[in-house]
């Protein structure tokens, strides 16, 4: 399950393992809850596994955030998503920083 | 690249083997002369897709061998050769040889490279001779000029020869149901990376709100440019689980970026439409699920079912389910007992809602076992290949019937049937059935018939294997089962048991497997496994008109039923189908054999021999006396024995317990229950009971 | 490292440097058996006699609806027979067979503490004379004065888990 932390304006969640389907739903509860803060961090360090239901998930996320004005930062991403957004064609529409680990 | 392709070997290989069952079903249905169009094309599928997957997979053995046989089914799918009886032989082994190239690289053991590369030349060769043959006969339904590139691909591919880096363009909007099975465009597209340069572009336009997002299913739909030497074969294949699940369109662009027909189009004119404008994806390669859908009535209903309402789950996850709900019942029925001690104003509600309670965790239970359940097609489904392979070499012609394939019992009642099943139909065809010739003579049509057959019979289930042969001999029985010693030279038996004789231990030698007439080689082996499973087997037999083997089996070996017995302290269950009758002796009926042979008494014309339960199992009965207890008539082994008990209580379903998963196999019981009491009670098994008894009184 | 990690890391092997152990008594003998085997302690309950079995193999009981099975410790080390009482202790166990782990529940006169054993206090058994066999005992241990005979559980119920012959060696308690 991923971990959420609450402050008075901005919030972080660090994304868990294992961003697949099987635990979809989860994922989405917890993205679902952070969706109206003003500014929430992805913390992407622990991610292994990510499939096209858990990027999916992100775009929606980003993007609906996107549509209210509101940002989303990112931080420690590591290859495994990079690679994911890369193939799918994702990593722009996600804003991921610049991929430095290659 | 970071996707692992590994943990999706197993779903390739069981859909493998499923295919090749499917595979085999469908050559079997071939008549050689008039194939079938669609059966043709069925086989030809099921070839190309384990070929997809083992190319996808890096099974390199296993797909240079399919592309060789994919190559001759080409020729036949396009009516360039004619299905001979040696090709449909040819087609048969391969299927043999390819469930062994798969098993072995399973199990990561050699593959038998000689009899591949034999069975390959041979395929080869009759391609290569297809020139010699006389032109094929048009194909029963012609085959509807599907736009199939894949199909010709190999011609295709060596007549177009293009300049470096052809550039593709591929269309992929998956279907809602295309993740949930396990089919990741993620995974996809990565191996399109690995084709060469890919240029990506995404477009979840249809991706509704995060709130209403079902997140199992993919919104998103993609297009990609692919510039690589690669075949669209090679594409196709790699969407090729997704088969049915996604709409892909495959087109090749020319140097200005316009989408022209595929290069295979200049070979197929069918093929000339053009892609882009047909949202289907390409014909050629179907999922696992298609051909076995297509190829028997026994695959489709099993395949059916499966397309988007079902999923796999492994065996130990329902053991565990069947677990879980045992623990359940047991502690609702001791629930329904301290119930019933309750008094006071809550009693009649509390009453209410425990048989309430009970009838739910019955139908729990029932649901949860038949989830266990399969269709005996799993094991018919293995005869058509046998009956063809064995009356062909007996020089016989036999038609198999298989009816009621449809009946459902137990995964692990199911596994252990097939063994004796094989050996009844081979019996059968061997000594069942006659000759054509001899046949005819006795006024029989040429063409014999062997029916399977399955049905529901109560909580039980009956499998017949019948033939309409010559039936069983009953003076060569008699006379055999008389020089065996097994019958006294002036005894008289009727019918029944004299056909009862067939499976006696000893009465089969090995001379028999060449005697036509002597049928019951091994017959004491099928019967013994039938009873291990808590069955029976009898034979009926008419001379001249056939025979009927019918063997009865429980639904599951899970749950038996069972009547608790009381010895002193101590209560055991016998199994209900060993029980004959339950009886009261007279003081003075029953009498001691001279010699410390024990005691015996008169039971419906026959004298059995006493078991006193206390004895075997150490235990201080209430009673010695055998007219103070009860004499329980059971059967074990194909013998009947008075097993003497103290008395007898209630009869109950039980949920069957290893005794083994913690302590270990104990002679005379067939494992534990726990009662409504919480405690254990050990199941008897009466033929190891009856051995035991046996070696203590030689013992004594 | 958490102590947990410490714990499963030094489970088995003496060379580890302390090891936790449950202690029991029979007679005047204290017993102990590793900390991470034990299943779970409880009272004594009638159980279900099992034909053709050693006369130390009690019966068996359900628990948490396994079957398992329940030895005599004091007629398994051949002492005598003590009367079984609700205060009557039974330590469910789990072992190493070559089928794979199995339960089993030992009856014991009585539980007495765990106890941390240093590796380098853990002596080899020479034929102290204990009622346990050489071959059964993993090591002795000397803890505040008490002489603690070290269990070994596999090897001990190996031959009662082996066979479905019954094993007469031991029955004569």
């Amino acid at each position: 399950m991923a971990r959420r932390t609450r402050k008075a304006t901005s919030a972080s969640i660090a994304l868990p393992a294992n961003c697949s389907i099987r635990d979809a739903a989860q994922l989405k509860a917890a993205l679902l809850e952070l969706l109206p803060q003003a500014a929430v961090t992805i913390d992407a360090g622990a991610v292994e596994r990510i499939d096209t239901a858990g990027m999916q998930l992100l775009v929606a996320f980003k993007r609906d955030r996107a549509a209210n004005g509101l940002g989303t930062d990112w931080c420690d991403v590591k290859a495994t998503l990079h690679e994911a957004a890369n193939i799918l064609g994702l990593a722009g529409h996600l804003g991921l920083p610049a991929a430095a680990v290659r | 690249m970071a996707v692992e392709l590994s943990q999706f070997h197993d779903a390739f290989f069981e859909e493998a083997y499923e295919s090749l069952d499917a595979m085999e079903a469908a050559l079997l249905q071939l008549d050689v002369g008039s194939p079938d169009a669609d059966t043709v094309n069925t086989v030809f599928r099921v070839a190309h897709s384990i070929k997809g997957g083992a190319g996808m997979f890096g099974f390199t053995e296993i797909a240079s061998f399919t592309h060789t046989l994919e190559t001759l089914l080409d020729e036949l799918r396009g009516n360039r050769m004619q299905v001979t009886s040696h090709i449909l032989d040819l087609l048969l082994k391969s299927v043999d040889v390819l469930r062994g190239m798969l098993k072995a690289v399973q199990k990561k053991t050699p593959i038998d490279q000689q009899g591949v590369a034999d069975l390959q030349f041979d395929l080869e060769l009759v391609v290569a001779q297809k020139g010699a043959a006389p032109a094929a006969p048009a194909l029963a339904a012609p085959t509807a000029a599907a736009p199939e590139p894949a199909a010709v691909a190999p011609e295709a591919s060596a007549a177009a020869e293009r300049p470096a880096g052809r550039r593709w363009r591929i269309e992929l909007r998956p279907g809602a149901g295309l993740l949930a099975r396990g089919n990741d465009p993620l995974r996809m597209l990565a191996e399109l990376h690995e084709l060469g340069d890919v240029t990506v572009t995404s477009d979840f336009g249809s991706l509704p709100a995060l709130a209403d997002l079902d997140p199992e299913h993919c919104h998103m739909t993609w297009s990609l440019e692919l510039v690589s030497e690669v075949d669209r074969e090679v594409i196709e294949q790699v969407f090729e689980w997704a088969e049915g699940d996604c709409e892909l369109s495959i087109s090749e662009l020319n140097a200005a970026g316009t989408a022209q027909p595929a290069a295979a189009a200049a070979q197929a004119p069918a093929a000339s439409a053009e892609p882009l404008a047909a949202p289907e994806a390409p014909a050629a390669p179907a999922a696992p699920a298609a051909p076995a859908a297509a190829a028997t009535p026994i695959e489709s209903a099993r395949t059916a079912g499966g397309d988007s309402s079902s999923i796999r789950v492994s065996i130990e996850k329902i053991d565990e389910l069947m677990n879980t709900v045992g623990e359940i019942v047991i502690t609702q029925s001791m629930l329904s007992q301290l119930g019933t001690r309750i008094d006071g104003d809550v009693a009649d509600r509390m009453r209410s809602g425990l048989s309430q309670l009970e009838r739910n965790v019955r139908e729990l239970q029932e649901s949860v076992m038949r989830v266990r359940m399969l269709p005996i097609s799993f094991v018919f489904s293995r005869f058509p290949r046998l009956v063809r392979d064995l009356s062909q070499r007996l020089g016989k012609q036999i038609e198999l019937k298989i009816t009621g394939e449809q009946t459902e019992l137990d995964k692990t009642v199911l596994e252990k049937i097939g063994d004796p099943l094989v050996h009844l139909v081979r019996n059968s065809i061997d000594h069942g059935v006659e000759k054509p010739d001899v046949r005819l003579a006795a006024g029989k049509g040429a063409v014999g018939t062997v029916h399977l057959d399955a049905c529901h019979k109560g909580g039980s289930i009956t499998v017949e294997v019948s033939d309409d042969g010559n039936g069983l001999n009953r003076e060569r029985i008699l006379e055999k089962a008389r020089s065996r010693g097994l019958v006294g030279a002036n005894d008289v038996l009727t019918d029944e048991a004299i056909h009862d004789l067939i499976f006696l231990p000893g009465f089969s030698t090995a001379e028999q497997t060449t005697d036509v007439s002597g049928r019951g080689v091994g017959m004491d082996v099928v019967r013994r496994n039938i009873k291990e499973l808590g069955g029976a087997i009898e034979v009926k037999s008419e001379p001249g008109k056939g025979s009927r083997f019918i063997i009865t089996l429980p639904l599951t070996l899970a749950i038996v039923d069972g009547q608790t017995v009381a010895v002193g302290d101590e209560h055991y269950i016998v199994p209900l189908t060993a029980i004959v009758e339950s009886l009261q002796l007279k003081p003075g009926a029953a009498s001691h054999l001279a010699g410390g042979g024990g005691e015996v008494f008169s039971f419906r014309g026959d004298y059995l021999p006493v078991i006193r339960l206390h004895e075997v199992f150490s235990v201080a009965p209430r009673n010695r006396e055998l007219h103070a207890g009860l004499v329980m008539v059971v059967e074990g082994d194909g013998r009947r024995v008075g097993l003497f008990v103290d008395d007898l209580e209630g009869q109950q379903q039980v949920v069957i317990k290893s005794m083994e998963s913690n302590y270990r196999r104990v002679e005379g019981v067939s494992g534990a229950t726990i009662t409504g009491e919480g405690t254990v009670a050990l199941i008897l098994d009466i033929p190891g009971l009856v051995r035991v008894a046996g070696r203590q009184r030689a013992a004594a | 490292m958490t102590a947990a990690n410490s714990l499963a890391k030094t489970a088995e092997g003496r060379q580890a440097e302390s090891r936790q152990v449950l202690t029991f008594t029979l007679g005047d003998e204290t017993y102990g058996v590793d900390i991470l085997r034990v299943q779970e302690i409880r009272g004594w309950s009638p159980v279900t006699r099992i034909p053709q079995s050693p006369v130390h193999v009690l019966g068996v009981l359900n628990l948490r609806g396994s079957i398992v099975p329940i030895v005599d410790m004091r007629v398994r080390f051949s002492l005598e027979k003590a009367e079984f009482t609700p205060l009557t202790v039974i330590i469910v166990l789990s072992v190493k067979s070559a089928q794979g782990m199995r339960e089993f529940g030992i009856v014991v006169d009585s539980v007495s503490d765990v106890i941390d054993i240093e590796a380098g206090s853990l002596k080899d058994a020479p034929d102290v004379g204990s009622h346990a066999s050489a071959e059964h005992i993993q090591g002795l241990a000397t803890v505040a004065e008490r002489m603690v005979i070290l269990l070994d559980l596999d090897r001990l119920m190996a031959v009662d888990l082996a066979s479905a012959e019954p094993q007469p060696l031991v029955a004569n308690g």
